[in-house]
């Protein structure tokens, strides 16, 4: 008798200690999306995709003249970062900013702009062949409107987390939880 | 042509009871212009890095009077060219952004600048301005009364903020 009132005790315990802290399910792949690139980056140096394996990345696109929803997007990515920083997790983290604008965003642009938000952003341009290329990985859609100095883009603004081998493992909205995105990125350190 | 009264010199609102027919439309005429009372609360600007070439400001617009007004033109000291916009989501999920010409403010109504909606669009910037500064924005606001067209020019401080 004493002897089950000790499994009975010991087994409610182990499932109360279960219940306080919900092991997170890991983050499914998206075999939909991703693959290997070749951009430039903001030193206006080649950048491979590969460069971003073993680093857990923020990735999102956009374009430096907007002035609603990217810098929103960016601004919510570096809050992101810097609770990452806070919790001591940034150091296997990498924001990257991807610009469908290679006209006006040239790589010194990028990397003034980006340098603002945070000094660890890695902002990426390049052809119009090899920023259409990667668009099309992630199901990115920009449509420029207007012509000469003044256009526009109607463009989607979605945020991908990818692991370390570079694979989706969730996408988010533009107004996106931060403390969500935090809490899944550091489950993929 | 269009009258422009600057905002130290407003029409007075006058009662009109016991008047005669012409005095009390001329009342009227005056009253229009006092009583489109725009208001802007909350107003502020999305700091951006300094090579930024747009800039996007929020706030709540309110028509405090009780006459419908309408916002018809923005300028800024800030602003080679200011204007209001609204981002919108399309079926796909993809964002674009709509010229909103005329702004319709029905009396006591009030419209949120927001975010990922109807907000003011700086183009031309002097300078991006830094955290804490303030930005002046002058609102012409129409209102029609009769076949009278009255518009004052109302001007606002936003603090500029970051995200």
């Amino acid at each position: 008798m004493r002897n089950q009132l000790l499994i009975i005790l010991i087994t409610g315990v182990w499932l109360l200690a279960g219940c306080g802290e919900p092991a997170q399910e890991p983050l499914p792949v998206n075999t939909r999306m991703g693959g290997e690139f070749t951009l430039v980056d903001q030193d206006a140096k080649p950048f491979e995709s590969s460069q971003l394996a073993g680093s857990v990345v923020l990735l999102n696109f956009g374009f430096t003249s907007c002035p609603d929803v990217c810098p929103a997007v960016v601004a919510r990515m570096t809050q992101a970062y810097k609770a990452l920083e806070a919790q001591g997790d940034a150091a296997g983290v990498q924001p990257v900013f991807v610009t469908f604008d290679p006209a006006r965003d040239t790589p010194a642009h990028l990397n003034n702009y980006l340098q603002w938000f945070h000094e660890d952003f890695i902002g990426l341009t390049g052809s119009d062949a090899q920023i259409a290329h990667v668009a099309s990985l992630f199901g990115v859609i920009y449509l420029q409107d207007g012509e000469g100095d003044v256009y526009d883009f109607t463009h989607s603004d979605y945020v991908y987390l990818l692991d370390q081998q570079g694979r989706v493992r969730k996408v988010y909205p533009a107004d996106f939880n931060i403390e969500e995105v935090v809490r899944d990125a550091a489950s993929l350190l | 042509m269009p009258r422009l009264y600057c905002n130290a010199h407003r029409p007075r609102r006058v009662r009109v009871e016991g008047f005669s027919l012409i005095t009390a439309v001329v009342a009227l005429l005056f009253s229009a212009a006092a009583q489109a009372e725009l208001r802007v609360s909350e107003g502020w600007v999305r700091a951006a890095p300094p090579v930024a070439t747009m800039l996007a400001g929020y706030g709540v617009l309110e028509n405090a009077g009780d006459t419908a007004l309408q916002i018809t033109n923005l300028t800024s000291p800030l602003a080679g060219h200011l204007m209001l916009h609204a981002t919108e989501t399309l079926d796909d999920g993809t964002k674009r952004m709509r010229h909103v010409g005329v702004l319709d403010l029905a009396p006591g109504e009030q419209v949120a600048l927001a975010p990922g909606g109807m907000h003011l669009m700086f183009m031309r910037v002097a300078h991006v301005p830094a955290v804490g500064e303030s930005v002046p924005v002058c609102f012409t606001v129409s209102t029609m009364l009769e076949d009278e067209t009255t518009e004052i020019e109302r001007c606002f401080p936003l603090t500029v903020k970051r995200d």
